[in-house]
């Protein structure tokens, strides 16, 4: 049995849609995956800086206590180191016996105090004029722990962001290819010479969406 | 048409419609994707905001716990300075004042500006708070809450795209359907296909185009400025603070209410009302909101929108007992007594049952119960003092002339306070409403000081109701009958309007069955502390009835 040219043309021309519409429709698809797979890369980004929020918020809490705590012990030593130390001027300058004896008495006790609650604070946190400094021992603590757990939550953040923005990106390509497919569908099914044109644009578009897609995946790398 | 298409022109369009929707199918898929992906990120700072905002306010309260801990230190070394010097040791006195001043040293709270070392003021605590603390978390706490509406909005958005598309497909189902069965059918499955369509478009335009709300960064900047100026009682920098953040997002719903709750500290309470009705009005329509407002309307003499209100605020928290003794105080300033007892008899049932139940899960009430219950006490002993036209300082009340059948609520009040500091002693101290008559009949307290001889020999008493300052030692007075050895007596004594628990004292009655007596309330055994001025209110309980009341005055020096 034999067909006309137009016909077999036609023939021709349909199965060629055919073919584009099954291609940008797996295209589409491959695209979707994609999409889905960096949807999860951004959730698991957000899930590790919140875990990072916490970890920090946590870090700076638990050092922060520790830090008063110490301070807190310093405060105690300074009030009986400093009391010594003014009871031992007073002793120096005193004639009276009975005096010299209760002062001499209270110096010891104060100094002996201040002994006592020396151990209760870290001394290397003490400066060379004798005070205590808070901010390098918050300082040293946060750099120990950073070494050891994530403290920084904004690089994750940023990641997750900058996947979710590919992920759009993304689907902005897959609305250019289903565009495509409408454009193909619509050539497959005219016999007019419009069908052309539409295949044209839908072959355009498909193009476009291709090379959207590759420069997609060159420039903006990462995600699942 | 059959020239123009290959095949059934008919199956032609509706691949061509089916074509179309899904196009759009894919445009709603990205608008979806987007709103899901906002709403995530809004979900994730907000989670973030929430754990820092929990992180300022542990290590703030610790920078204040330590602080505070350095004060100490500070006060005890002012103290025992003092000490010296009554005890005639000036070489000591000059190490404790120095060593002071090496303590001030070791917190920011004991210097410039919180602290001025030359006077003889407390140091600012508040205003430490706020600088060190507070104005940030509050930051980090309404940043949490616009993140977390965000999140609900954006999330209610990408649900209504899913609904939209799960439309969409119904009608490519439709349209799909059209193309395997012949007539009519066909074009009304087609029909209703299109008509969905068109609905769906509709809506998704109505969804896209809606705006999502939010509160500015500048206005919640602000808004945590006011809370820290209100937490300092700077009441007017705080109240322009809040108009700040109103100016710029003008329906900041928590900008209205923290407003209104200063308006209402500076005594402007047509201006609060306004500000928690429109809090309301931009959807904070909580019990704090109502509670307040009911409150407002109350001093107002409002009464019914007042009782309303406060009703509204019980039904969005049946539990909170504070909200339900306005509703009853309200009823009793309209001058319906016996509504108002009503009220007051269910309010303290509730309360006796929340007290049982605590007691029964083997725990304790909040301790918040207290504070609403001696609150509601306070309320009622304030209508009081204005009924009589004997207003203090603290009362809050509302106008005289507002208030309906003037006599009759004071007589109610009366009862009703002394039954309700009953209810409220029994329930602390022994779970449970006393059920016993009072027998003891006290008479009013009278109050005195003791008078000595130049040698300090003791000569007798000055009866009086106001004392000079530097009154360390008050007796109380009374003649007593009905009483019984071993029943247990209650002192409360109150500071001006609140109670200063540290006086508390039980002790068990010795004093026989009737005659006459004297509670001595002394600060002498120091040298060192005397009783600051203000009015004193002291209150007798027998076996945790309410059986006497009465108040001295310390008076300034001039």
């Amino acid at each position: 049995m034999s067909t006309s040219p137009e016909t077999e043309q036609s023939s021709r021309f349909q199965t060629m849609m055919a073919i584009l519409i099954a291609l940008v429709t797996l295209l589409g698809a491959a695209l979707g995956t994609r999409a889905a797979l960096i949807s999860t890369a951004a959730g698991d980004e957000d899930f590790y800086g919140l875990a990072a929020s916490l970890s920090a918020e946590e870090t700076e809490a638990l050092n922060t206590l520790t830090m008063y705590r110490n301070y807190r012990a310093y405060a105690a030593y300074t009030r009986y180191n400093v009391l010594g130390d003014l009871v031992a001027k007073d002793w120096e300058q005193t004639s009276d016996e009975t005096q010299s004896e209760a002062l001499g008495q209270a110096m010891q006790t104060a100094w002996a105090m201040a002994v006592a609650v020396n151990r209760f604070f870290p001394a290397r946190y003490l400066n060379r004029d004798g005070r205590y400094d808070p901010e390098r021992e918050l300082g040293e603590a946060w750099a120990e722990a950073a070494m050891k757990k994530d403290l920084d939550p904004q690089p994750h953040f940023a990641a997750a962001n900058l996947l979710r923005s590919k992920v759009s990106r993304l689907l902005i390509i897959i609305i250019l290819l289903t565009a495509a497919v409408w454009f193909f569908t619509l050539a497959q099914g005219l016999r007019h010479a419009l069908r052309y044109v539409l295949a044209v644009g839908g072959g355009g578009l498909m193009l476009v969406g291709i090379a959207a897609a590759v420069l997609e995946e060159l420039v903006h790398r990462g995600g699942g | 048409m059959e020239t123009m298409f290959h095949g059934d022109p008919f199956e032609r369009l509706v691949v061509a419609i089916i074509t179309s929707v899904t196009v759009l199918a894919a445009i709603i898929t990205l608008l979806q994707t987007n709103a899901s992906a906002r709403a995530g990120q809004m979900g994730r700072d907000a989670q973030s905001y929430a754990i820092q905002a929990m992180g300022r306010r542990v290590t703030g309260q610790a920078n204040m716990d330590y602080a505070w801990h350095a004060y100490q230190l500070y006060e005890e070394l002012d103290v025992q300075a003092l000490l010296a010097d009554r005890f005639d040791d000036p070489a000591a006195a000059a190490r404790y004042r120095a060593l002071r001043t090496r303590i001030a040293e070791l917190s920011p709270l004991l210097a410039p500006p919180y602290f001025d070392t030359q006077s003889n003021t407390s140091p600012n605590v508040e205003r430490y708070e706020a600088d060190t603390y507070l104005i940030e978390a509050t930051a980090l706490a309404e940043r949490y809450a616009v993140a977390a509406a965000l999140n609900n909005a954006w999330t209610a958005k990408a649900n209504a795209y899913v609904t939209h598309l799960a439309l969409l497909a119904v009608s490519l189902f439709l349209f799909g359907l059209a193309t395997t069965v012949a007539g009519w059918i066909r074009w009304l499955f087609v029909g209703v296909g299109l008509l969905i369509t068109g609905l769906t478009f509709v809506w998704i335009l109505v969804i896209t185009l809606s705006p999502i709300r939010s509160v500015s960064g500048q206005a919640i900047q602000s808004f945590a400025q006011g809370v820290g100026y209100a937490h300092q009682r700077a009441l007017e920098q705080a109240r322009d603070a809040f108009t700040r953040a109103l100016q710029e997002t003008p329906f900041y719903a928590n900008a209205y209410y923290e407003r209104a709750n200063v308006l209402y500290d500076m005594g402007d309470y047509e201006s609060a009302v306004q500000d928690y009705l429109a809090a309301q009005a931009a959807g904070r329509d909580d019990v704090n909101v109502a509670w307040n407002l009911g409150w407002t309307y109350y001093l107002l003499g409002r009464f019914d929108e007042s009782i309303a209100t406060s009703q509204h605020a019980v039904e969005l928290d049946p539990a909170q007992v504070g909200v339900r003794f306005n509703v009853a105080i309200a009823w009793l300033a309209k001058g319906d007594v016996e509504r108002a007892r009503t009220e007051y008899a269910k309010t303290m049932e509730v309360t006796a049952q929340q007290v049982a139940q605590a007691v029964e899960k083997g725990g304790k009430p909040p301790a918040s119960l207290w504070t609403y219950m001696d609150a509601a006490a306070r309320d009622l002993e304030g209508l009081l003092e204005r009924l009589r036209n004997a207003p203090r300082p603290w009362t809050e009340a509302p106008p005289r002339d507002k208030v309906v059948n003037p006599q009759a609520v004071e007589a109610a009040a009366e009862e009703i306070v002394r039954r309700l500091k009953s209810f409220t002693t029994a329930l602390e101290y022994s779970g449970k409403p006393s059920t016993a008559a009072v027998t003891a009949s006290i008479s009013p307290f009278e109050f005195a000081i003791p008078t000595y001889d130049e040698e300090g020999n003791l000569i007798g008493r000055t009866i009086a109701t106001a004392f000079p300052q530097g009154t360390d030692k008050v007796l109380a007075l009374f003649d007593y009958s009905g009483m019984r050895d071993g029943q247990e007596v209650l002192w409360k004594l109150y500071h001006d309007g609140w109670e200063d628990p540290s006086w508390r004292l039980i002790e068990q009655w010795s004093l026989g069955e009737s005659g006459s007596a004297e509670k001595p309330f002394s600060l002498s055994y120091t040298n060192l502390y005397q009783f600051t001025p203000g009015e004193f209110k002291i209150e007798m309980y027998v076996d945790n009835q309410f059986v006497q009341q009465g108040t001295f005055i310390i008076e300034p020096t001039e």
